[in-house]
């Protein structure tokens, strides 16, 4: 079970990214269409990934992936993007993004897109936590 | 005598006036105009195809979308049709205002499903026995209406439109006041969104009601018990509103405080994210105005929520959860609830929560917080009142037709009350759905072929042929060549469909999925590997047709509850009517008319069935020697074409006289093709009946002379041709367009002849018999004829073409010698054996 940050200005979208996601998985979302309060849940609380779409009035998803990626610079970020628009979804990838969608997608499209990201995330948790082992048996 | 009418006979197949020098080689503005605008027609009508497929699949297949991808989906297709009615009031110099007409009513509807019904003036307050939908007292109060309908247990009560909230915001000034605050925050700045959010929950608190609201309430008060349960009931549940943070819900209030609750719940709305939202999107009633609903508080016993179906796996289950007291506590999981499961009327599993706290109603009002006392901890409900709980519960998924999710409360007496019911999201796992792209051990028939319409089903192959489409039974998979729209016909009696040709993007499928009928297109080998009446699994999920019934894929579909509880989702099932559906079926029929296009889909079709008509009546009349060169063969024809642009080569650019192997036009080179196969062959030997008819027909015919002076017309485009031609007495003009499989066709129209009526009606007989053979469709009316072929790729055309072009060349002045009937089989078997290869092709 993971903890999901959910952020479209599309209210439809974000509700409907929430039950699906509930829905057919185990993780919990948190859901909201203010980027900035998107930010401070970032602050307050960690979370295994953050869903964005890129095109939001007042911070668009490529500030807010910066700004994930300050706090945390392991910190998974997909980034949901409207149909047309694959060079900004690049520019994303670019920029850190662990992966891109392109709306409308198929339900399955986000949950397979989800569960990558989490079985990565896992592995650099085990990953860290060896290297870390192998330099305690080191010193 | 003979030599007179020798003389008479070179006079009248004898040598035209040679034509005028053509002024100039470029075609007739008008006329490129007309072609241009035909092109453009069929672009906007590829494109209009393609997006209603694209809005059918997105609804149907699982896909998660927003309110802007429908929004924008609309738009874009409005915009096409508009350019595709334009094209063809351009085509047809300003007819089809109709069509309009018809386009301007269907917008505005589809405007109006988008946009939401406007809030209305109405009743401020009404009981809930009197509140129904469409009178904006948001969905939680018309449900409930409903139920107290029904006749069901439901506390008394009345509910607050969101009208009353509309007049309340006007009157003192809130809206005004909410409208600044909205401007003045920052849209990057969370904390002003905050702070703006804090002072308009102050203001709406510390304004009065509208004395006419103030009034009803009191008065609906007057009739109910002392303390009341006062909930929001949003317009938009699903959408803004789920997002605006908790909705209150206030329980337990003295009905003198019921005001002050009600604006609380109505101030509650101003959270941060709503404010952010209407920054970007205005601030509008029809999102941001609610009902509230007022009833009678249930000193509850216990309380909780009933599910009627297992919202984790969908299965045939009741599930009730249950609490001590007041139900505040059932959800949330601060408390472990009671569980029963109830299956085929029995209770099947019961677990007993710890239920460590409960809600009371305070005697003040409000909720008091209190541990469990021992002596409640055990199961909140007897096993009567589980099954009678189960009971409501299937009454109101039997009403609303769909799995629900109630509230209710035990009264102390031992009555059950429903507080509120809403449909019950369901999630199923993924894995439940997936099925096998191929089942094991399993014949498959056919595995070729694009999904047209998603689904399995199976039945007894019926292959269309000679029959009309009226008489496929019920049913049956059909199974035909082409996927021509009159197929649409017998959607409604066939169990599947399977053709040869055709694309998702066609009529016919755009039809199919409309109604649900799985359809496989572009299926090669279907009418020859299908054996009629054989049962067969036609499965469009994957592209296989199976021998036998497969009751594995026959299963009904998982459906997708979820995604059709969305906003966008709803919309689109509403705007969808206005734009699928297909109602102008058959072109011959009565009702193919303008005024008679309802859906976006007919005028589509109606567009591009009469664009072809009027391309038809291209030929400029007079005008049409500019831009024309002769076409010099060894033939003795006399052809002049018109280049419309890209039917000719380069080289002949500026060349007067062109020779065959100039032509670029991709129609008239099969055409050609055909013609110069057939060559030339003099007229038919004719007896003396036979010529003493056409003698007689040209001078009783007063237009004959002048038929005979008009010349043979080729105008061409790369893709195009339109032949007007007149070999011997007759006339015909035969027209083609090679473009996608959707909008290829090549058609003849034939009349006229110098024989006599019955010899001449025996030509259009031969004709439409070889014609039919080749897979036209064929209307013959007298001595004339009218020949369409389409639905087939530009490849197969060419082929056809090229038939045409050696029929025509046959046929010419064949009337004459149609001595008696067995001529038409004569001369039809004759034309098949003098081209061996045909019967093998066909």
């Amino acid at each position: 079970m993971g903890r999901i940050l959910a952020v479209d200005d599309e209210l439809d979208m974000l509700a409907l990214l929430k039950m699906i996601i509930e829905g057919y998985s185990d993780h919990q979302v948190t859901a909201t269409n203010n980027p900035l309060e998107a930010v401070e849940f970032l602050g307050k609380e960690p979370f295994d990934l953050v869903l964005t779409d890129l095109k939001m009035p007042g911070m668009d998803g490529m500030e807010l992936l910066a700004a994930a990626r300050k706090m945390d610079e392991d910190s998974l970020v997909i980034v949901i993007t409207a149909y047309g628009s694959l060079e900004s979804a690049e520019e994303a990838m670019a920029q850190g993004a662990f992966d891109f969608i392109t709306k409308p997608f198929r339900k399955e499209q986000i949950l397979l897109a989800i569960d990558k990201a989490m079985r990565w995330r896992e592995m650099v948790r085990q990953n860290k936590e060896m290297k870390k082992r192998l330099e305690g048996e080191k010193s | 005598m003979v030599k007179a009418l020798g003389k008479l006979k070179n006079w009248l197949t004898g040598k035209r006036p040679r034509p005028r020098k053509p002024v100039s080689l470029a075609p007739v503005p008008a006329l490129l105009e007309r072609y241009r605008q035909y092109k453009r027609l069929l672009a906007a009508n590829s494109a209009i195809l393609t997006m209603i497929t694209d809005l059918q699949v997105k609804m149907n297949e699982g896909f998660l979308f927003d309110m802007h991808y429908v929004r924008n989906a609309c738009q874009r297709l409005g915009q096409e049709v508009e350019a595709m009615v334009a094209a063809l009031t351009a085509m047809s110099g300003g007819r089809y205002q109709g069509l309009e007409e018809a386009r301007r009513r269907v917008e505005a509807k589809i405007v109006q499903e988008l946009s939401g019904a406007p809030l209305q003036p109405g009743p401020l307050v009404l009981p809930l026995a009197e509140v129904k939908e469409g009178q904006f007292f948001g969905a939680k109060a018309e449900k409930l209406g409903d139920l107290v309908r029904l006749g069901l247990p439901v506390p008394r009560g009345f509910a607050i439109s969101a009208y009353a909230q509309k007049l309340f915001f006007e009157q003192s000034g809130l809206e005004e006041y909410i409208r600044e605050q909205i401007r003045r925050s920052h849209i990057r700045d969370l904390e002003s969104l905050k702070e703006a959010g804090k002072d308009i929950r102050e203001r709406v608190m510390a304004q009065e009601l509208p004395g006419e609201l103030s009034q009803a309430l009191a008065l609906h008060l007057a009739s109910l018990g002392p303390r009341l349960a006062v909930r929001s009931s949003a317009l938009q549940e699903d959408s803004l509103f789920s997002f605006a943070g908790q909705f209150e819900t206030f329980l337990n209030v003295p009905r003198e405080k019921v005001e002050t609750s009600y604006k609380e719940v109505l101030a509650s709305q101003f959270t941060p994210r709503v404010l952010y939202y209407c920054h970007t999107s205005g601030f509008a009633y029809q999102e941001l105005a609610m009902g509230v609903a007022v009833m009678e508080m249930v000193a509850a016993s216990s309380a909780g929520v009933l599910y009627t179906a297992d919202p984790r796996q969908g299965g045939e289950a009741t599930i009730i959860n249950a609490v001590c007291g007041l139900g505040s506590l059932a959800v949330g999981g601060v408390v472990e609830p009671d569980i029963y499961r109830v299956e085929n009327e029995q209770i099947v599993a019961q677990e007993v929560g710890e239920k460590t706290h409960m809600h009371l109603a305070a005697p003040e009002g409000g909720l008091l917080d209190l541990e469990t006392p021992p002596e409640r901890k055990g199961a909140c409900l007897e096993e009567s009142q589980v099954l009678t709980l189960h009971n409501l519960g299937l009454i109101l998924e039997r009403h609303f037709g769909m799995p629900q999710d109630i509230e209710w409360a035990l009264s102390g007496e031992g009555k059950i009350f429903l507080l509120q019911a809403r449909p019950l999201r369901i999630s199923r796992q993924l894995k439940a759905e997936y099925l096998p792209p191929r089942l094991k051990g399993a014949e498959v028939l056919l595995e070729a072929g694009t999904i047209a319409s998603r689904g399995a089903a199976a039945g007894p192959v019926f292959l269309l042929e000679d029959q009309q489409i009226q008489e496929v039974p019920q049913g049956a998979v059909l199974v035909t060549r082409r996927a021509l729209p009159e197929y649409a016909l017998a959607t409604s009696r066939v169990a599947a469909m399977v053709c040869e040709r055709g694309s998702p993007t066609s009529h016919l499928a755009t039809v199919l999925r409309e109604a649900g009928v799985p359809a496989i297109f572009g299926a090669k080998g279907a009418t020859t590997g299908l054996p009629p009446g054989a049962m067969v699994t036609v499965d469009a999920y994957y592209g296989n047709i199976y021998a036998g019934k497969r009751p594995e894929l026959l299963k009904p579909p998982p459906g997708d509850l979820v995604l059709r509880q969305s906003r966008a989702w709803k919309v689109l099932e509403r705007v969808l009517p206005h734009i699928t559906p297909l109602h102008l079926l058959d072109p011959r029929s009565e009702n193919f008319r303008a005024e008679n296009c309802t859906t976006y889909h007919d005028m589509t079709r109606f567009a591009h069935e009469k664009a072809m008509t009027e391309l038809f009546q291209i030929f400029p009349g007079g005008a049409e020697e500019d831009g024309s060169r002769r076409l010099k063969s060894n033939l003795p024809l006399e052809i002049f074409v018109i280049d419309l642009g890209g039917g000719l080569t380069p080289e002949a650019k500026n060349l007067m006289v062109v020779k065959p192997e100039h032509l670029r036009s991709r129609p008239f080179r099969a055409y050609w093709r055909g013609v110069e196969a057939a060559g030339w062959r003099g007229p038919r030997p004719v007896d003396l009946a036979g010529f003493m008819s056409v003698v007689m027909n040209a001078a009783t015919d007063t237009n004959i002379r002048e038929r005979l002076h008009e010349k043979n017309f080729a105008i061409i485009a790369a893709d195009y041709l339109n032949l007007s031609n007149r070999l011997g007495f007759h006339f015909a003009t035969i027209e083609s367009f090679l473009g996608s499989p959707e909008e290829s066709y090549a058609s003849l129209t034939f009349y006229g002849g110098g024989a006599e009526l019955e010899r001449r009606r025996r030509r259009v007989r031969f004709l439409s018999k070889v014609l039919q053979r080749l897979d036209f469709r064929v209307e013959v009316k007298e001595d004339s004829l009218a020949a369409r072929i389409d639905g087939y790729d530009a490849a197969t055309l060419e082929e056809k073409l090229e038939f045409l072009g050696r029929l025509m060349m046959i046929s010419k002045q064949l009337d004459m010698s149609m001595l008696a009937d067995e001529a038409v089989d004569h001369y039809y078997l004759e034309f098949f054996a003098g081209i061996g290869e045909v019967s093998s092709k066909q």
